[in-house]
């Protein structure tokens, strides 16, 4: 009797001992952490991709090169030198020394889609460690929250203060409009002065109808855009709240988030002008009711405005 | 005269970020230089399309000039407002601008000349560097 006493306090002694280690171990195992790092390299695909569609509609266009142009600017330029292959080759090909170098805006641009690598990283490594992984996962949260935020701004940028990558477009047409109306004040001077008019009126329609398109073009191409930035957003959104909940959840669990964060680019596409907006305003609710996310938010939207130099970490 | 507006267009971002207090400019006025120099852009695109047309060369290889230099300032321009990054004006570039106020002025009542513009241009670009 006192024998089995003593056998099912020690039972339960095991039973306690062994519950611990299993909940310290599952607290943070590797394959939690794998998650972890899938999610974070497809918030970093995702960021990537919004950053290379950013980089395309803030492109500065030249006009395109006329080949007749260039054949009677070669022949009668006499101030062209020929001994310097750099200036004939701006004529024949329009590319001068100083559009041919990486932008400003570019470099701008690519070192923002270095934070995301780097989030990557800290994730990898993390990976591959377990003392003390649990505390600097939570840790990363804060990182990524902060280019989770800076996804949504710069998408909010855009829908504010679009810029206009298909202007080389609108000065074609411009200056096309400028020549018919040239033309037109000059008819009573023609013969069939009617049938001209008739004529250039048909071919002013045309360019209307061409400056519409490229409107219509360029609405859809800055769309797309804000929808990369805003799907990356919202992954960033859900990794965070991962991590919120990381200590909590058991694989399954995780495996089961990861799958849904995963899959959902392809319910945001940028066709629909007025969904681009809806979608920038839901995001920003979701992101306003998450209190953290929402501290972030306003840090980074006053520095935006105010006109002292960063002080805070926040983001390094 | 089409380089007139041009100029105009300078003289306002340029009177703009001198009125700036505190020696810093803000992102306000970094959106509307941005703003103006886009406008800017697509006059010397402009001018450029009918210099071609007129086969003028001289004009068109100052144009080209004033197209890449108008493009390179935008660019930094935007890189600033990307970078969300203040910048501080020193009393230095404040004369400079000054300077540069009067002689938009004087250039306006005389020959109005795209080289200015370049020079112009290459200054604002100093400025947000």
């Amino acid at each position: 009797m006192r024998v089995s006493h003593i056998q099912k306090f020690s039972l339960w002694k095991f039973c306690i001992v062994a519950c611990t280690i299993s909940f310290t171990i599952s607290g943070c195992t590797p394959q939690k952490r794998a998650m972890l790092r899938v999610t974070a390299e497809n918030f970093r695909d995702r960021a990537a991709d919004a950053i290379i569609s950013v980089k395309k509609i803030y492109e500065l266009n030249n006009l395109p090169i006329d080949d007749d142009l260039v054949i009677e600017r070669l022949l009668t330029d006499t101030n062209i030198q020929f001994g310097i292959p750099t200036e004939v080759n701006r004529i024949i090909t329009g590319e001068s020394r100083l559009n041919t170098q990486s932008s400003d805006l570019d470099q701008a641009l690519d070192a923002l889609k270095a934070e995301y690598d780097m989030a990557v990283e800290v994730f990898k490594k993390l990976e591959t460690i377990d003392y003390e992984s649990k505390r600097i996962v939570a840790q990363t949260a804060q990182p990524a929250r902060c280019l989770t935020v800076k996804m949504l701004l710069l998408a909010k940028r855009i829908q504010e203060r679009p810029p206009r990558p298909r202007d080389w477009e609108r000065v074609i047409i411009s200056s096309k409009l400028k020549h018919l109306g040239e033309q037109y004040r000059k008819l009573n001077m023609s013969l069939q002065p009617e049938v001209e008019a008739e004529e250039i009126k048909r071919q002013v329609v045309e360019q209307i109808d061409d400056w519409r398109k490229v409107n219509a073009f360029e609405q859809q191409s800055l769309n797309e855009s804000i929808s990369k930035l805003l799907v990356a957003a919202d992954t960033g959104r859900k990794l965070s709240e991962l991590i919120e909940d990381y200590p909590n959840l058991n694989f399954e669990v995780i495996a089961a988030r990861v799958t849904q964060i995963v899959g959902v680019a392809t319910s945001f596409t940028g066709n629909d002008y007025s969904s681009t907006l809806t979608k920038i305003n839901t995001l920003e609710k979701e992101i306003s009711e998450d209190k953290i996310l929402k501290e972030f938010m306003k840090e980074i939207s006053l520095r935006n405005r105010q006109v002292q130099p960063p002080n805070s970490q926040l983001c390094q | 005269m089409a380089t007139d507006k041009i100029l105009d267009a300078f003289a306002e971002i340029i009177s703009q970020l001198k009125e700036v207090p505190g020696n810093q400019i803000d992102l306000e006025q970094l959106n509307n230089t941005e703003e103006k120099l886009r406008d800017i852009l697509f006059q010397l695109q402009f001018e450029l399309l009918n210099a071609q047309h007129q086969k003028d060369w001289e004009k068109v290889n100052k144009l080209e000039l004033a197209v890449s230099e108008c493009q390179l300032t935008l660019n930094k321009v935007r890189a600033l407002i990307i970078n969300v990054s203040i910048i501080g004006i020193n009393p230095e570039n404040r004369a400079q601008m000054q300077k540069i106020l009067e002689e938009i002025d004087t250039a306006r009542k005389t020959q109005v000349n795209i080289d200015f513009a370049i020079r112009l241009l290459g200054f604002l670009r100093r400025l947000f560097l």
